[in-house]
């Protein structure tokens, strides 16, 4: 006995997902579209007006979020997740994960799972997508691309791109086959020809000529990550990651005591104590400031490291927390 | 060669000899001039009675001596030691009366020996071929403003890529890039050793190693990707220039990208740079050199109104080393050698090494091996797929800035 679905055929792919955020006019942002295919799930909780909106005329109406999440809480061998993400005029999206993204283990170096995202950011919208840190476990293989489209200065940018040595609890050191990751942000502006506006691509693999193990290359860091920041929305934080880079202490400078204590601003104490805590984490990074963007480049001994200083620094500036509320470092607590 | 040919010789050279070296040395030449040579050298074998009339005709060593007395059948006499004057003062003199003596001009004809009278129409045609030739040869020139013979240029063409290869190859080459220790200066500040007194060297081998590494990774795809498609150039300026999200790699980068672009535009343009007429007179399309030239002339006059340019140094070196028509695998090899090169040398200058050892380091198998290993590596690799090979140098290289004492630049 034949059985006809009386729904139209799926016309979505394994591993394909979909997000569309428009404006129903007058002002109010909506999901016009949130699709997802096996392994890949998305979970949109109702969206919240942001905390600025009694002070920012400009501000959206309301700020939506999405969780990305896995099947099984990780990427197995083999698996490829392809997400679109398209964000009209005056939207702000917050994208989110629960938990780090896990990798598990591979029979085969060449089988390489894959995630690609590939975002479109209209003039006006905003972008927030801070997740927790890919972990790739031992004897993985992994590759994964974010694709950012923007269009002029006005698309603003905030995405971190953090990866972790493995389970360390289990004495794995960055004991991977293969992880790659890629951020691109072109300018799709000008009509015809786009232009590429920054590219950070992270190779892990077996080339380099080093004779080294990739542990060895890592110099005893556990964590690397990147934070781009672009856009009239992150300006204010992106000039605060210069600041505290241009304040941090001098490397192999020493304090001759000439300098007397002064009172310090509350300001100044919490970058003190910030700084302590740094040097305790084995955290190092840096800030620079090029075609537009605040790149910070930042290394810790472990997860933590990281972890709190993304925090500090993000909830410190509080821009953030205000145009996209608190639930935008939910990743980050 | 072809100057001496028709000049006056010595006795003592041998004429026999040494038309057949000068055949060998020239077989397939093609050219009118050749043709005329051979001529010319003929009608010389023909000409035995050229003699030249000097007091020190018989001063010959004991060898020669020997030689010349087999040649002329005389091994029956016993060869003495001969005076200075004696032949001359016996024999030549009488014989070369009415002719100028003493003199470095041939004699002529008229003491001929026997041959004389069956020669002298056979050299008359052939010296009128010569006239015609050389007309005929002139003529040519005039129409053909080249190069002498294409021939010659082909053959040399392993030589003038040495010679570009030599002149790329100065230490002050990158220009300034005594000033870039592309990191290490951070790693040593981030590096001290446990008593302050031990020495560095252990920790510079690993930086070493780590930043070829990252310089194959990121930098050497653009050095190909110039060289083989000089007309994306600026593209490729730009791509790089996003690559590099580091504000102290970036600078240093194009500080040597545009000394380079500068000691191409002063020193190199008007050897290497193709003349106009050179191009539309040439058959072929234009070569790949002469392309890559027009391109790195239309970069260089973009560079001076556009502030979207930069000028990095990977893909311009690409470009510049087509252009001086380094073979590609030499131009990458000498890429990531001076890249050693200006690290070691900043490395004597930190004072982790003696400047013997930095030559022993750079002279080391190992670090041969590495370098042909990660241009053979990254040869296929695509632009799109540089990327950062060792995350913790982007660190090591930005934190430069908050370096309390700095001696150099990156």
């Amino acid at each position: 006995m034949s059985f006809t679905s009386p729904f139209a055929a799926s016309t979505a792919k394994a591993g394909y997902g979909s997000i569309e955020l428009s404006i129903l006019p007058p002002d109010t942002p909506v999901l016009r579209k949130v699709s997802y295919q096996y392994p890949l799930k998305l979970v949109a909780p109702d969206p919240l007006p942001p905390p600025e909106q009694k002070t920012n005329r400009h501000a959206p109406r309301l700020v939506h979020t999405v969780f990305l999440l896995t099947y099984g809480g990780g990427i197995v061998a083999g698996d490829a997740i392809n997400l679109s993400v398209n964000l009209e005029d005056r939207t702000r999206l917050v994208l989110l994960t629960q938990g780090s993204t896990k990798i598990f283990k591979t029979p085969d170096p060449t089988l390489v799972s894959k995630q690609h995202m590939e975002v479109k950011l209209a003039a006006g919208a905003a972008l927030v997508y801070l997740p927790d840190p890919v972990q790739p476990f031992a004897h993985t293989a992994f590759s994964q691309s974010q694709i950012y489209h923007v269009e002029g200065e006005k698309s603003s940018l905030c995405a971190c791109d953090w990866v972790t040595s493995g389970r360390s609890a289990r004495g794995e050191n960055w004991d991977i086959h293969e992880y790659k990751s890629r951020n691109e942000v072109w300018d799709s502006a000008q009509s015809g020809k786009q232009r590429l506006l920054l590219r950070d691509n992270l190779l892990l693999d077996k080339h380099g000529r080093t004779g080294m193990q990739p542990s060895g290359r890592m110099d005893g860091y556990s964590v690397f990550g990147t934070l781009i920041l672009r856009g009239p929305v992150f300006s204010s934080l992106a000039q605060y990651f210069m600041d505290e880079f241009e304040a941090l202490p001098r490397i192999g400078g020493r304090d001759w005591g000439d300098s007397a204590p002064l009172e310090l601003s509350p300001h100044e104490q919490r970058r003190a104590q910030r700084q302590i805590r740094e040097k305790g984490d084995g955290l190092v990074w840096s800030a620079a400031n090029v075609r537009g963007f605040v790149l910070v480049k930042f290394a810790s001994k472990a997860v933590e490291g990281s972890r709190n200083f993304l925090r500090d620094m993000i909830a410190e500036e509080g821009s953030v927390a205000a145009s996209f509320g608190e639930r935008a470092l939910l990743c980050l607590k | 060669m072809p100057a001496n040919v028709l000049s006056n010789r010595d006795t003592n050279a041998q004429m026999k000899s040494a038309s057949p070296q000068k055949k060998a040395e020239k077989p397939e030449a093609k050219s009118l001039d050749a043709h005329r040579q051979e001529l010319a050298s003929r009608l010389k074998e023909n000409d035995k009675t050229q003699q030249y009339v000097s007091p020190s005709d018989s001063i010959q060593s004991p060898a020669t001596q020997k030689l010349s007395a087999f040649r002329n059948k005389q091994i029956t006499k016993k060869s003495k030691p001969q005076t200075l004057f004696k032949s001359t003062s016996s024999k030549k003199i009488e014989s070369a009366k009415g002719t100028a003596m003493f003199a470095d001009i041939p004699k002529t004809d008229q003491g001929a020996n026997d041959g004389e009278v069956n020669a002298k129409p056979y050299q008359q045609s052939l010296k009128d071929e010569i006239a015609d030739l050389e007309r005929r040869l002139q003529d040519a020139k005039s129409r053909l403003i080249l190069e002498d013979e294409p021939a010659d240029s082909s053959q040399s063409t392993s030589d003038a890529a040495l010679h570009a290869l030599l002149l790329l190859a100065d230490s002050a080459l990158p220009l300034g890039s005594f000033a870039f220790s592309s990191g290490l200066e951070s790693y040593l500040a981030h590096h001290k050793p446990s008593p302050p007194s031990a020495s560095q060297l252990p920790s510079f081998h690993v930086f070493l190693r780590l930043s070829l590494s990252t310089l194959a990774s990121t930098a050497l795809p653009y050095v190909l990707a110039g060289y083989r498609s000089p007309a994306d150039i600026e593209t490729l300026d730009n791509d790089f220039d996003a690559s590099t999200p580091c504000t102290v790699a970036r600078r240093a980068s194009i500080a040597q990208g545009r000394a380079l672009l500068a000691v191409w535009e002063r020193s190199y343009r008007t050897q290497y740079s193709p003349t106009a007429t050179n191009v539309a007179d040439d058959d072929s399309s234009p070569t790949r050199g002469s392309a890559a030239a027009e391109a790195l002339t239309s970069f260089s006059a973009a560079l001076r109104k556009s502030d979207l340019i930069n000028a990095h140094l990977a893909p311009l070196w690409g470009l510049v080393t087509c252009v001086l028509d380094v073979p590609l695998r030499d131009a990458a090899y000498l890429f990531l050698f001076s890249h050693a090169r200006t690290v070691v040398s900043a490395a004597v200058r930190a004072s982790v090494m003696g400047p013997y050892q930095a030559q022993a380091e750079l002279a080391s198998t190992e670090l041969q091996d590495r370098i042909r290993g990660l241009v053979e590596e990254g040869w296929e690799r695509k632009v799109e797929d540089a990327g950062q090979s060792v995350p913790v140098m982007d660190l090591w290289v930005g934190r430069h800035e908050k370096l309390y004492s700095r001696i150099f630049n990156s």
